[in-house]
């Protein structure tokens, strides 16, 4: 898997978090600059661009990138999204573990790099359409399952956090 | 109280009685129903809506929490009316696990949140529960908790930065700001210790501040007043802050805060206050500083800044509320203040006790003492910890600095304390008349710092208020050895003074003041050894080093600390 930082700018504020970057296994994240060759891009599955002005291959995610841009993750792999540059450093590490070993990059693998849990977003997402005055007994069952996944979901996940 | 849902889904049947985050919903122009009679808004955590900005709009994940977006938008829908915002929160998870997931939104802990379909600890369904006898329970209680955005924001990076409570060490805290509602609960969730709201006690601040005008009872009089160890203020009172007008002198000159300040500098000089103000202009800034403000703090009052942002208004406020109530900061100034200025109890009377030979010179004493405060104070805020670094910078290479001139400036009028109480028993008085002769000296002035007024304060005030004499042990007396050791004895008496002290007195300098003296002795030490360095030059280190110890040596002192030099670099190691 190839996930290229494009931008001679960004290559360099790269460096400076380039030992979280070789921690997590270097040889899969290439750190362009200077000459932008597009041969290069070939094989791409995510480029994160600073510069702009190349042509992505298809089929590669493209995420837009600087200090102060507004996060928009990509709704598809047609469409380019937009991280923050912290953001992205911020949750490499999350989103690198789940990818390493995958052959290709799913929507929800790029929604962790804005650090949004899939699975904690699946076990909400039927709350946030509810009425909570819900009397349907099917409703009320399901959504209280749920509520019981959820809450052990949540108390797993903060007991890593506690321990890390 | 009428009711209004905000979330994803229609729940009264009226079709304009609910917000529904549908794709039309735009949360920076909410269209809030009439709230005539008394509204509670009701809103999902996780509801879901088009959020940001052109070419990077996209629908909300459930679990970034948008329901506390919509109330930081609501925030500032209601500014000026925070009262009228009565909200209630709900969601599948606890409060706690809420921010757990997301610090930054702290806020739901305190504000009241309804949790669907709760569990008992052992994992068991609440049997009987209904959303309405839950929401019902939430709505009498009638606990709603008011804030506002620069109060939420602030809550949101402390606890983004630990959540840890800032401790104020007892001292009193009281907040003058015409919002104090708004940021009550803000604050008893980040700090430690007591708090009052002066308008809590007196609702009308242009009626108070005409009392204090005309010198009549205030709750801010002197009486009430010396109760506070330090003040945060807000700077716009009672009126609007209008941003967008060019602010004349005039102007300047009568905002509220500014007006409050030369009040309160009155009647208690030394009281440490720090503004709490949406202002940033450089101007205010000035102004305050002319003052004597203590601090200013920005309030963050945008509905949505960057975390980081947050996260950096916070750092400032603690900051600001830390080095005021730290040891030997300013709320300590204002109890030496007060202890000199007290004309009846303890303060009143430590001159006869404690130096009974002298004559009494009692507003003499007082008033040299106290300037020495407020000239440290005023040093201290302004110029240390604001202007040092561009004086460094601007100075680099020269060692005369204007802080460190006035320093000396003070350090020499504290020590003619000598003239008024000529004791020569008192080995802290003889500190302190030494080190001023010193810094009268062309050749040594430019030496002292402001951690050598501290040390004089500190040690004055403990000598004043200990309750038997202290008396110079013969022998120990502060004689300093002649100057003979040519060009070198440029900085030996400060030093020796220093030494002497710190080993004839050494149980007497407090814990907490002993890392600041030893670092002043380290100065003077390297300030010594360098001159020598000059004098001999490198191709006499002996020389260097004997000269070096013949300070301590020829005066028969043993030595406070051992020095070494390790590679042209010395090393100091003290005596325990």
């Amino acid at each position: 898997m190839k996930i290229i930082i494009w931008g001679r700018s960004h290559a360099d504020s790269a460096h400076a978090h380039k030992q979280k970057i070789d921690d997590l296994g270097a040889p899969l994240i290439l750190i362009e600059g200077g000459a932008k060759s597009s041969a290069s891009l070939t094989g791409a599955s995510l480029i994160i661009n600073h510069d702009g002005g190349i042509q992505k291959p298809k089929g590669a995610w493209m995420i837009m990138t600087s200090a102060t841009m507004s996060n928009a993750p990509p709704t598809d792999v047609e469409k380019p999204g937009k991280i923050r540059w912290n953001t992205f450093i911020e949750n490499l590490e999350s989103f690198f573990h789940r990818v390493k070993n995958r052959p290709g990059i799913t929507k929800e693998d790029i929604d962790t790099l804005y650090a949004i849990d899939p699975q904690l977003e699946k076990l909400l997402s039927p709350f946030a359409g509810a009425n909570p005055f819900e009397e349907s007994g099917e409703v009320v069952e399901n959504l209280e399952k749920t509520k019981a996944e959820l809450q052990a979901y949540v108390e797993n996940c903060l007991r890593k956090q506690d321990k890390s | 109280m009428k009711r209004v849902y905000i979330s994803n889904t229609r729940i009264q049947e009226d079709a304009g009685a609910d917000i529904i985050t549908d794709d039309a919903f735009d949360v920076d122009n909410i269209l809030v129903p009439d709230t005539a009679g008394g509204t509670v808004y009701i809103i999902d955590v996780h509801c879901t809506f088009p959020y940001g900005g052109q070419g990077s709009r996209r629908r909300l994940k459930a679990q970034e929490q948008g329901g506390v977006i919509i109330y930081r938008h609501l925030l500032e829908h209601f500014k000026g009316n925070q009262d009228n915002l009565k909200v209630i929160f709900y969601s599948p998870l606890a409060a706690r696990h809420l921010t757990l997931l997301k610090p930054e939104n702290y806020v739901l802990n305190l504000l009241p949140l309804v949790e669907l379909f709760p569990r008992d600890d052992g994992g068991n369904v609440t049997l009987g529960w209904s959303f309405e006898t839950a929401l019902q329970a939430k709505i009498s209680e009638n606990n709603f908790p008011q804030f506002n955005n620069a109060s939420e924001n602030l809550l949101s990076g402390w606890a983004r930065s630990g959540a840890n409570k800032i401790d104020l060490k007892g001292k009193k805290l009281l907040v003058i700001d015409d919002e104090w509602e708004q940021w009550e609960a803000a604050y008893r969730a980040m700090l430690t210790g007591s708090v009052d709201y002066f308008l809590k006690e007196a609702d009308n601040i242009k009626a108070e501040f005409k009392k204090l005008n005309d010198n009549t009872f205030s709750h801010l009089a002197r009486g009430s007043l010396a109760s506070y160890d330090f003040i945060i203020s807000d700077l716009y009172l009672w009126e609007n802050h209008e941003t967008d007008k060019w602010k004349t002198e005039d102007f300047i000159n009568s905002i509220s805060g500014f007006l409050l300040l030369k009040l309160i500098r009155n009647i208690e000089p030394a009281i440490p206050v720090i503004f709490h103000t949406t202002s940033t202009k450089f101007r205010i800034y000035e102004t305050l500083t002319a003052l004597g403000a203590d601090g200013q703090v920005p309030k963050n009052i945008g509905s949505e800044p960057e975390l980081v942002d947050k996260i950096d208004t916070y750092q400032l406020f603690r900051q600001a509320v830390v080095s005021t109530t730290t040891a030997y900061s300013s709320c300590w100034l204002n109890d030496f203040y007060r202890f000199v200025s007290d004309d009846k109890g303890n303060g009143g009377t430590w001159w006869r006790k404690r130096f009974i030979n002298e004559p009494v010179k009692t507003k003499e004493v007082k008033d040299l003492i106290k300037h020495a405060i407020l000239g440290y104070k005023h040093l201290k805020v302004h110029y240390a910890e604001r202007e040092r670094e561009y004086l460094k910078a601007f100075f680099s290479g020269n060692e005369i600095d204007p802080v460190a001139m006035s320093a000396s400036g003070i350090i020499n009028n504290l020590g003619k304390i000598k003239e008024v109480i000529n004791d020569r028993n008192n080995p802290e008085l003889q500190f302190i008349s030494k080190l001023r002769d010193q810094g009268s000296h062309a050749t040594n002035y430019h030496l002292y710092r402001l951690d050598d007024i501290k040390i004089m304060l500190v040690l004055l005030l403990q000598t004043l208020k200990e309750s038997t004499k202290r008396v110079i042990v013969r022998g120990d007396e502060f004689n300093a050895p002649s100057p003979s050791y040519g060009p070198i004895h440029k900085y030996n008496h400060q030093l020796f003074y220093y030494v002497h002290y710190y080993n004839t007195c050494l149980s007497f300098i407090p814990k907490e003041l002993q890392a600041t003296f030893k670092s002043r002795v380290s100065y003077y030490v390297g300030k010594y050894y360098s001159e020598c360095w000059k004098h001999f030059g490198p191709s006499d280190k002996n020389a260097v080093t004997s000269q070096f110890q013949s300070i301590t040596v020829d005066t028969s002192i043993s030595p406070a600390f051992k020095e070494e030099v390790i590679n042209h670099k010395l090393v100091i190691t003290f005596r325990q």
